[in-house]
């Protein structure tokens, strides 16, 4: 019987060990300087800390991991793991969202003005869900990504990203523009 | 890159008033709120002052001094500016920005930073910006100059003045263009001329000069088209000859330019950038001097010229001639995006699929491996229907475009026939006239579809032109100075208050002070981005400091001649790039005037001797892409031999031995040891052990020297270097428990 735990035939369950935080465990605190701060039981406490989601594109709202910024204000070692923070209290899930809005600033295009094509860049003037923006894009499949049939991601010449859940539902001008480029 | 943009009329307004006393120093947009929307405000910094303006309003006003170690942060597709307070010691989250100025502001941040310590704000690298502030269109890679805000016949004329002496060649091959043209006008004339004065003549009407005009008009007509051919030949072949010339000039003065611009200069392009400038754009622009330009005038001239006889002939059918015109133009304009969005997206997907297919071709072991074989031709098959699709829809397009765009000009030319008919038939007309004219109307759309397409050539061209100029008009910023030093260098080298960054916003280097006596040997320890690699940029002045200065044998070495630094100092890279050539010419890359003698001597110091005469063709092997191929080591002893052939006073070794086997490691080090006795050396090498010869170790975390001693003195300290030691130690002899390795340590060093 004392053989057949040592011979136990270890899965990745065995060897990797995800920490996941519920919400009763995380107290989410604003600091002065606008940032976001931790304390997990009595014991640990962090001074600032930053959100990133796992699966920014196919799960936005699970596997949001915590990470420590160390004092040199770069990201420091995984804390733990929120599994979805749907599972999140308002209070908290607000203050959670707010810092995943700014670290994931993805505005949603809500109509296409204009879309024009000069010397392998698209400029285009859209509506989105943060305002009416002129953007630059680089005429390629790398910058227009079709993330199913129907979602779309523009990443602009800058690196700002903007998406389409569902492109065929904008308007018939809209998507005629859209169409010459995805 | 800009960072003072000019302020809106209502953030000036408000500076002027409320600010009157402050100098504006930086200005850029401040494009996202508080609430992650889109807003037009702006970024001020004055002497004392960060603004930020929203909505008609100063939405907050910092003290610049209240803060200390500026910082941008970059998320996904958005940033922070953010600093620490100077009293209460706490971070603050100053503003947000979208990442269109995202490189603007961190370096701000950075210039900030040296301001607040009273330090000068340029660096020697600046970004540039990737739109034209003027148009905000996309600038062309990597150049500053806007192909659209640029003025367009300034470059054509700064075009020709590049092929000044070959101006009267073409002058003289648009006089000849002019005779071709003149041709072509004159031709259907002595055809209608048949027609009228021959063929439907009555032969009651013939005179006795009929045999003679007959004669005369056949011999007319078949002179237009002999001086057409000869002349075509003879234009062709002075023109070919000038362009290729000019051309060769071009590409070659290109590429002698690029050899004198710096590193920084050439790292900030992309290879693939450079050769195209070198190889493509200079093709461009050969046919531009060689077809368009001549091209030009030519339709111009046959527009025209058909245009007046048509008026001349008759104006009511000239005018019904030109009717579609307009139409063609309007409809091509209108369409023209189309096709062009159609075209990019067939090339588009074409490489699309191409690539998938070398995606998987090349996987093709893990494919099978895993049995993910119906998943990967679904895959194929997917990508293959899009571009099916989007071909279909561009063959169906032209399938109708071009029959009906026909149609549109038969149009004309049957109302022509119809028109002119009745013309004839009420002798108002002759027929040679009405043959004549039908003839011309053929010949006028031709020019019309080509000067719809001009903008876009021209444009091309000019796009061409100006990145060859860029190349042309950069100026060295790493050059000799007029009265450069050249001396034997005895090996000091110190670095006082170095600071350097690749990009202005993102210090690699700062602070760095040492010493380092002749015959020395420095190692160079760090993790992967410390620094270590551009210290050694920086002794080979491939790039300028950004503050405080290199010192060699006391003369900074900005005052030294680049060739009499560089020559006198060897390099050993981790990536060894060896010419295709044989080894022989390889090791004399360094010193041509190098005897046979000196070569083997290289050689077998660097332990090479032995592996090149087991080639059959000893030295004179040829290695390179179809040569003999050599194993990494192989490769690695060459280039050691390559950088000490010359006897430097001075020996760099990054990585040098880093991509052998221990066994080969061991030998070279072993020749290496002898060679770098007092012989100023810098080392840098991720295997400490290869460092145990060094005199001094410099470690250097994020840009700082954070320690500097002997091995024993870093190992006593028990800092970084002891930590790494650690490391490697724990790696090498496979244990895991650190206090077995740490009392071995001790033991080995006490």
């Amino acid at each position: 019987m004392e053989n057949k735990q040592d011979n136990k035939l270890e899965t990745i369950d065995d060897i990797a060990v995800l920490r996941f935080l519920e919400d009763e465990d995380i107290d989410l605190t604003k600091t002065e300087g606008g940032f976001l701060s931790l304390k997990i039981g009595e014991e640990e406490e962090y001074k600032r800390i930053a959100l990133q989601r796992a699966f920014p594109l196919s799960r936005p709202n699970e596997y949001i991991t915590i990470r420590e910024v160390n004092d040199k204000r770069e990201l420091g070692k995984e804390i733990g793991i929120i599994l979805n923070i749907e599972d999140i209290s308002p209070e908290k899930r607000r203050l959670i969202e707010d810092e995943l809005d700014l670290r994931y600033h993805t505005p949603v295009v809500l109509q296409v003005y204009s879309l024009r094509d000069e010397y392998g860049y698209i400029y285009m003037n859209v509506n989105t869900t943060a305002g009416k923006k002129n953007i630059t894009v680089p005429n390629s499949s790398n910058n227009f990504i079709r993330l199913s049939d129907i979602r779309v991601l523009i990443i602009d010449m800058d690196g700002n990203r903007f998406e389409i859940p569902d492109y065929k539902t904008l308007d018939p001008k809209s998507v005629r523009l859209l169409e010459t480029v995805i | 890159m800009t960072l003072l943009f000019d302020l809106p009329e209502w953030v000036e307004a408000i500076v002027k008033t409320k600010y009157k006393d402050e100098h504006v120093m930086f200005a850029v947009p401040h494009d996202l709120n508080e609430d992650n929307k889109l807003q037009e405000g702006m970024f001020v910094v004055t002497e004392k002052l960060l603004l930020l303006f929203a909505d008609g309003e100063v939405k907050k006003e910092y003290k610049i001094h209240d803060f200390k170690e500026y910082k941008a942060t970059m998320f996904t597709s958005s940033g922070i500016l953010e600093a620490v307070n100077v009293n209460d010691h706490e971070q603050y989250m100053l503003f947000r920005f979208t990442m269109e100025h995202g490189p603007r502001i961190a370096t701000i941040a950075r210039k900030l930073n040296l301001y607040i310590e009273g330090k000068d704000m340029d660096f020697y690298i600046e970004e540039q910006d990737p739109k034209c502030t003027k148009c905000n269109k996309v600038l062309p890679k990597d150049s500053s100059i806007c192909p659209f805000c640029a003025n367009k016949l300034d470059v054509i004329v700064r075009l020709l003045k590049l092929s000044k002496k070959y101006v009267p060649y073409l002058l003289f091959g648009m006089v000849l263009l002019l005779v071709i043209t003149a041709a072509n006008i004159l031709m259907p004339r002595f055809y209608s001329g048949l027609v009228d004065n021959v063929y439907t003549l009555p032969e009651e009407n013939r005179g006795e000069q009929f045999m003679l005009t007959f004669a005369l008009l056949i011999f007319g007509y078949a002179m237009c088209r002999v001086i057409i051919t000869v002349t075509t030949i003879f234009r062709g072949r002075i023109l070919s000859r000038v362009s290729e010339k000019i051309i060769h000039e071009l590409r070659v003065s290109v590429f002698e330019h690029i050899h004198t611009l710096s590193l920084g200069y050439i790292n900030r392009k992309k290879t693939g950038d450079l050769m195209n400038r070198v190889s493509s754009d200079t093709v461009r622009i050969q046919q531009f001097v060689e077809n368009e330009m001549v091209e030009v005038i030519n339709q111009g001239l046959i527009l025209t010229g058909v245009t007046v006889f048509l008026f001349t002939i008759n104006w009511k059918m000239a005018l019904i001639v030109l009717i579609p015109a307009p139409f063609i133009v309007l409809i091509f304009k209108s369409f023209w995006n189309r096709i062009y969005l159609i075209y990019r997206k067939l090339w588009e997907l074409s490489s699309r699929s191409n690539s998938v297919l070398q995606d998987i071709l090349s996987g093709i072991r893990v494919v099978k491996s895993f049995g993910t074989e119906k998943k990967e031709v679904a895959r194929y098959k997917e990508i293959c229907s899009q571009y099916r699709d989007t071909s279909i829809r561009n063959e169906l397009f032209w399938a109708t475009f071009y029959p009906l765009l026909h149609m549109l000009t038969f149009v004309g030319y049957l109302v022509i026939l119809l028109y002119g008919g009745l013309e004839v038939v009420g002798a108002k007309l002759t027929i040679g006239e009405l043959v004549l004219f039908l003839t011309y109307a053929s010949m006028i759309y031709d020019p019309i579809y080509y000067m719809i397409s001009l903008p876009r050539t021209i444009a091309d061209t000019v796009a061409a032109a100006l990145r060859v100029f860029d190349v042309l008009d950069q100026k060295s910023d790493i050059a000799d100075k007029e009265k450069a030093l050249e001396f034997a260098i005895k090996g000091d080298v110190k670095f006082e208050k170095v600071g350097f960054g690749y990009k202005s916003y993102l210090p690699v280097l700062e602070d760095i002070n040492i010493e380092v006596e002749s015959g020395e040997m420095i190692g160079l320890v760090g993790h992967s981005g410390s620094g270590k690699t551009t210290m050694i940029n920086l002794i080979l002045r491939f790039y300028d400091v950004d503050s405080g200065a290199i010192y060699i044998d006391g003369v900074n070495i900005k005052d030294i001649s680049l060739n009499c630094l560089r020559s006198q100092i060897g390099v050993v890279l981790q990536e060894t790039f060896l010419f295709a050539g044989t080894i022989m010419q390889n090791i004399l890359y360094s010193k041509p005037n190098a005897t046979a003698e000196d070569v083997i001597k290289a050689c077998k110091v660097a332990n090479a001797h032995d592996f090149i005469m087991k080639f059959p063709d000893g030295y004179d092997t040829k290695i390179g892409q179809y040569g003999q191929t050599l194993s990494g080591g192989e490769k690695q002893r060459i280039a050691i031999a390559r950088a000490i052939i010359h006897n430097p006073r001075i020996l760099i070794l990054d990585e040098a031995t880093s991509s052998l086997d221990t066994e080969t490691e061991l030998s070279i080090q072993e020749a290496l040891r002898r060679l770098v006795k007092n012989r100023t050396t810098f080392a840098i090498a991720h295997r400490l052990s290869t460092l145990k010869n060094a005199n001094r170790l410099l470690v250097l975390e994020h840009g700082k020297l954070v320690e500097l001693g002997t091995h024993n003195e870093l190992i006593e300290k028990k800092g970084i270097y002891y930590n790494l030691v650690l490391a490697q130690l724990r790696m090498t002899r496979l244990v895991g428990d650190e206090e077995i390795v740490e009392e071995e340590i001790i033991q080995e060093i006490v």
